[in-house]
């Protein structure tokens, strides 16, 4: 199990998303994804639930949001 | 990690909590029945003012719906509360119903002004906000503020307007024309072209090729200021027509760019918009406002491009919106993928219909009088066409709804 930690604070939409999905790609059984976010990244959600992908997006304290994808 | 893994979306989102997308949902709807009635009212040959504050109706309920839900998030700014959205929602919906039965000879102006004039200070009340405690995006929380201003300085024109109007007092032309350009060309226009610049490589998933400055954002924008205001109006739309042309080619480079398969179906609709935005402003640049090309301008510019770009975004909006909805009262079901909601032989053919519709209407009204009815009723067709398909994408995530 690998965890890919990526930050897109400070990138504009929709370079988050294009970023999490290609990371998305190279997920592994058990491969989880951290990334640290300055909006919720709302259409990405429908895209990770298509591909089967479990995930939450948590405010963090101090501003924006921690989105955790897992692959299982 | 303790905590569940499968997406509580919306439940850590003081935005989403706030604005339940139910409520924006049912906006997008009465804004899309207002569209339909508006196309069936041109059909019937009802008074102009009417079927133009039908379509008015359309396009503002369908910005207000859809800001309420995504400008704070795109901002980073505070959500606006759920009894705001729906009081201004209502407002608004009460107020142009009246204003338009009033425009059919009902004395009902003076209480349009009641509903209309609360609900419209009140949402630029919460877009100022919203922009003034915006984290990000801030260039584009800069063009909604010149875009609310407009609204707002629209609004108050509206109001005389219709003071007089319920006095039995006629008013100035030029009053009309001040009030019809600010809301058209500084308030929608700009308001479209800001959004579009975010929502183009969002639906398209899109690096931002070509996005490196927004300089011809400002220049359409300083344009049709100036063409508002009457100030050499015809190099204004000239340049306006440009600024479309190149921003334009900007968003077409992007969608090439793109990592989808398939164009987005909202953003089809956005690319036919924006060819009969090209149309009617440099129909204006070439013309002037001359009474003939006036009533086709319009039909180009409010059901051409405005419309279409609406029904496309909002297509998009409300599939996710529903998609959400569902999501929130069972987050552990399979949804029906997004990218498979929109039927496509129905979608094309009403984007089609549309199309046809639209540029029947706009030659109907400036070169050939006995086309302009019948296009009417091919844009009635694709309205109600349109009605069925947004409710064809809502109808998976809503039954899932009712299973649980």
């Amino acid at each position: 199990m690998s965890i890919i930690s990526i930050d897109n604070r400070g990138l504009s939409p929709p370079e988050p998303m294009i970023r999490i999905l290609a990371a998305c790609e190279e997920l592994s059984d058990g491969d989880r994804i951290e990334a640290l976010m300055d909006r919720r990244p709302l259409f990405l959600f429908p895209e990770l639930d298509e591909r089967g992908l479990r995930y939450t997006c948590d405010e963090r304290e101090g501003g924006g949001y921690l989105l955790t994808v897992e692959k299982t | 990690m303790a905590r569940s893994l499968h997406a509580p979306v919306g439940k850590t989102n003081s935005a989403i909590v706030a604005n339940a997308p139910l409520a924006s949902i049912g906006l997008l709807f009465t804004a899309v029945l207002f569209e339909i009635s508006g196309a069936l009212m041109m059909c019937a040959g009802a008074p102009s003012l009417a079927v133009l504050h039908a379509f008015a109706a359309f396009i503002v309920l369908a910005i207000v719906g859809s800001a309420h839900q995504l400008l704070p998030v795109l901002f980073g700014s505070p959500p606006v509360p759920l009894p705001a959205t729906v009081a201004v929602s209502a407002g608004f919906v009460v107020g142009f119903v009246l204003l338009i039965l009033g425009f059919f000879g009902f004395s009902t102006f003076a209480w349009a002004i009641a509903a209309l004039l609360p609900a419209a200070i009140a949402w630029v009340a919460t877009l100022c906000r919203g922009l003034i405690f915006a984290r990000t995006e801030r260039a584009t929380a800069a063009l909604a503020g010149v875009s609310t201003a407009a609204f707002l300085a629209a609004t108050c024109c509206a109001a005389y307007m219709l003071f007089s109007l319920a006095n039995g007092n006629g008013f100035p032309d030029t009053l009309a024309r001040t009030h019809g350009s600010l809301m058209v060309l500084v308030f929608i226009a700009t308001f479209i072209v800001a959004l579009s610049y975010r929502f183009v490589p969002m639906f398209a998933l899109a690096h931002n090729t070509g996005y490196g400055r927004r300089l011809w954002q400002y220049v359409l924008l300083l344009a049709y200021v100036g063409a508002a205001a009457g100030l050499f109006a015809r190099v204004a739309f000239g340049l306006a027509a440009l600024a479309l042309v190149v921003l334009g080619a900007q968003h077409l480079k992007t969608i090439q760019a793109r990592i989808r398969k398939q164009v987005d179906v909202s953003l089809r609709y956005a690319a036919v918009g924006w060819c009969f935005a090209i149309a009617a402003t440099t129909g204006l640049a070439v013309e002037g406002e001359s009474a003939r090309i006036v009533p086709a301008v319009l039909v180009l510019g409010l059901l051409g491009w405005i419309t279409l770009t609406i029904f496309g975004y909002s297509m998009k909006i409300v599939g996710f919106l529903s998609w959400q909805f569902a999501k929130n009262k069972d987050e552990r079901r399979k949804l029906t993928p997004l990218s498979s909601a929109v039927p496509p032989m129905l979608n094309r053919v009403t984007l089609a219909i549309l199309a046809v519709g639209v540029m029947g209407c706009a030659v109907g009204f400036a070169i050939l009088p006995a086309l302009a009815t019948p296009a009417a009723y091919v844009f009635l067709l694709g309205s109600l066409l349109y009605g069925v398909l947004i409710v064809r994408i809502c109808t998976p995530y809503i039954r899932v709804v009712e299973a649980v």
